[in-house]
């Protein structure tokens, strides 16, 4: 497959989000200066230049001869639903932001179920079943939140009502991927892709939610 | 498995080799059993298949279990009793059998005419099965309604043949459930896109959602809707055709369910039995116990509302539970002996649930 310029971005941020920041996670409890410091370097060399951790990370796997042993597209997804890190969490402690929290961990985890599950048709099946469930519930911690955010605060309400069009709109996208997918069983990594680009919006969903109302 | 299969055209034993579809790639095949590509999942794709039609016998109870070989036979027996089907089949009765992803099709055919037998829509198959009856390959299609089955009896020439054709079936109940699957997910996400106050919905195995507020589903909900008067069943179901016109096919269909099932029940219950009704599977659907055993006490006496000789429509309450208690409802019903497997698109958007089996011997 042949990488396109968005693909290298979302793998990049999903490096950032799973790869790259529970490392620094750990880091910091041994020495917070230096992790926050590269934390802040590995976000400012990415904006500037996207896809940079992406190619930082190929590097480093190259450099240790294991760049070709597997898929980087699956392995991200799978972390995508194994890593977490603070950064990603909300930190409001009402049952509604807890809530939202509980639901994109959800979401995450089964979708990074997929490349183990794709192959085994019923499972598959299950899993997607699963995925509904999640998306609905997910979207409906999203309005109590936005229902929570005061009204006068319009541009907040805004920002998150944008954000969740766009995650409505990558499901969809998965959604007609899962259809191409059982058309055509070779399309197994644009399932993955796709699922990826979920699991990125899921966290941007978190991280909107963490500027605006935290 | 050999490419294609040989019928006789007719009595002078014409060959010709059918078009068949089903150029096996067994290789393809993982370890459930499910092909990866499946050879139907072409609109135009369909494979046929010499049989011999032995007849269809009507009132098969819903619960009737053919994965069970005994049951089947004496099922088959009964029908040569009532004459239903012949005790013997000849060379007059061989058919085409045509299976696609949407139905399967029984003919004579000659050789310009084709005479329709039955159609039968692949998502009112219950199941299909395999018996070897001493040498007899018989194959049973049992295929209907909620309340009452038929079966549709054929024979093969070989064991082979009979194999194929049920493995073949558990491929378009595949497909079909895949559509289905793929189906919910878009429901889902085009009916989340709208929500902004995230109503509880049920959300039930194959998706197919319905909200007991009915802010979802304007034609319907199973407590806003009078049982007890016609008249607002009418108007209950022209809004959901008019739903449907307006392209909401999902709701329609959830309302279309519903309705159907509530029609059965009116046939069934007396007024106030249908009212104990409502009330008991809005509790369900409300339920938050902090004592799990309370929620069986509801479940308890909905049984008891439908009693022994109703039980068989407590499937029909599986689309409607809500998700939560969809599995406390599942193993209560196992223990009043009434299992439901979740194999097939029967099992959750239809009624009764069945699984397709082969019970060869």
């Amino acid at each position: 497959m042949t990488m396109g310029d968005s693909n290298k971005n979302l793998y990049a941020k999903m490096i950032v989000d799973v790869v790259l920041g529970p490392v620094l996670e750990k880091l910091e409890k041994k020495d917070v200066s230096a992790a926050q410091t590269l934390r802040a370097a590995f976000t400012k060399v990415d904006n500037t230049l996207p896809g940079f951790a992406y190619d930082y990370v190929k590097g480093i796997l190259k450099k240790a001869e294991i760049h070709d042993k597997f898929d980087l597209c699956e392995t991200l997804l799978q972390l995508g639903g194994s890593q977490d890190c603070e950064e990603l969490r909300i930190s409001r402690q009402e049952p509604t932001f807890q809530e939202l929290n509980k639901c994109a961990t959800a979401l995450k985890k089964i979708l990074s179920r997929i490349p183990e599950q794709i192959y085994d048709r019923k499972q598959f099946l299950e899993t997607i079943k699963e995925i509904a469930s999640a998306i609905k519930r997910l979207l409906d911690a999203v309005n109590r939140v936005i229902a929570e955010v005061p009204a006068a605060d319009n541009g907040s309400k805004q920002i998150l009502e944008d954000r969740k069009k766009e995650f409505v709109r990558y499901s969809k996208k998965f959604s007609n991927m899962l259809k191409e997918f059982f058309r055509d069983t070779n399309q197994n990594q644009s399932v993955f892709i796709s699922a990826n680009y979920l699991i990125y919006q899921t966290n941007l969903i978190l991280r909107t939610v963490k500027q605006e109302c935290c | 498995m050999e490419n294609g299969e040989w019928f006789n055209m007719d009595s002078m034993d014409g060959m010709r080799r059918q078009q068949s579809n089903y150029e096996v790639v067994n290789e393809s095949r993982n370890s459930s059993g499910y092909s990866l590509q499946s050879e139907f999942h072409r609109e135009s794709d369909h494979s046929e298949y010499q049989v011999q039609f032995a007849g269809i016998i009507e009132d098969i109870q819903v619960h009737v279990d053919i994965t069970n070989r005994t049951e089947v036979l004496r099922m088959i027996d009964r029908g040569k009793m009532e004459q239903m089907i012949p005790l013997k089949v000849s060379g007059e009765r061989n058919t085409i059998l045509s299976l696609s992803r949407y139905n399967i099709k029984l003919m004579y055919r000659d050789h310009s005419a084709e005479t329709l037998i039955i159609r039968v829509p692949i998502h009112e198959i219950a199941a299909v099965c395999y018996v070897n009856d001493d040498g007899v390959h018989i194959l049973a299609v049992k295929y209907g309604n909620p309340e009452r089955c038929s079966l549709l009896v054929l024979y093969c020439d070989t064991p082979g043949r009979a194999e194929r054709i049920c493995s073949d079936v558990a491929q378009c109940f595949q497909l079909v459930y895949t559509d289905a699957v793929v189906q919910l997910l878009e429901d889902t996400i085009g009916r989340v896109e709208n929500s902004s106050t995230g109503s509880p919905t049920i959300n039930n195995e194959n998706g197919r959602k319905y909200s007991l507020e009915g802010q979802d589903n304007p034609g319907f909900s199973a407590s806003q809707l009078s049982l007890t008067d016609p008249r607002n069943a009418s108007k209950t179901r022209s809004r959901s055709v008019a739903n449907s016109d307006s392209g909401q096919s999902a709701q329609s269909y959830q309302a279309e369910l519903l309705r159907s099932y509530l029609e059965q029940l009116r046939n069934k219950f007396s007024v106030d039995e249908l009212a104990k009704f409502s009330t008991l599977l809005k509790q369900i659907n409300e339920f938050s116990p902090k004592n799990p055993m309370d929620l069986q006490a509801v479940f308890k006496e909905v049984f008891q509302l439908y009693g022994n000789e109703r039980k068989h429509l407590l499937a029909g309450l599986c689309p409607f539970i809500y998700e939560k208690h969809y599995d406390k409802f599942l193993e209560f019903l196992k223990k009043q002996g009434i299992s439901l497997d979740n194999g097939t698109l029967s099992s959750r958007h239809s009624f009764p649930a069945c699984t397709l089996v082969q019970s060869a011997t």
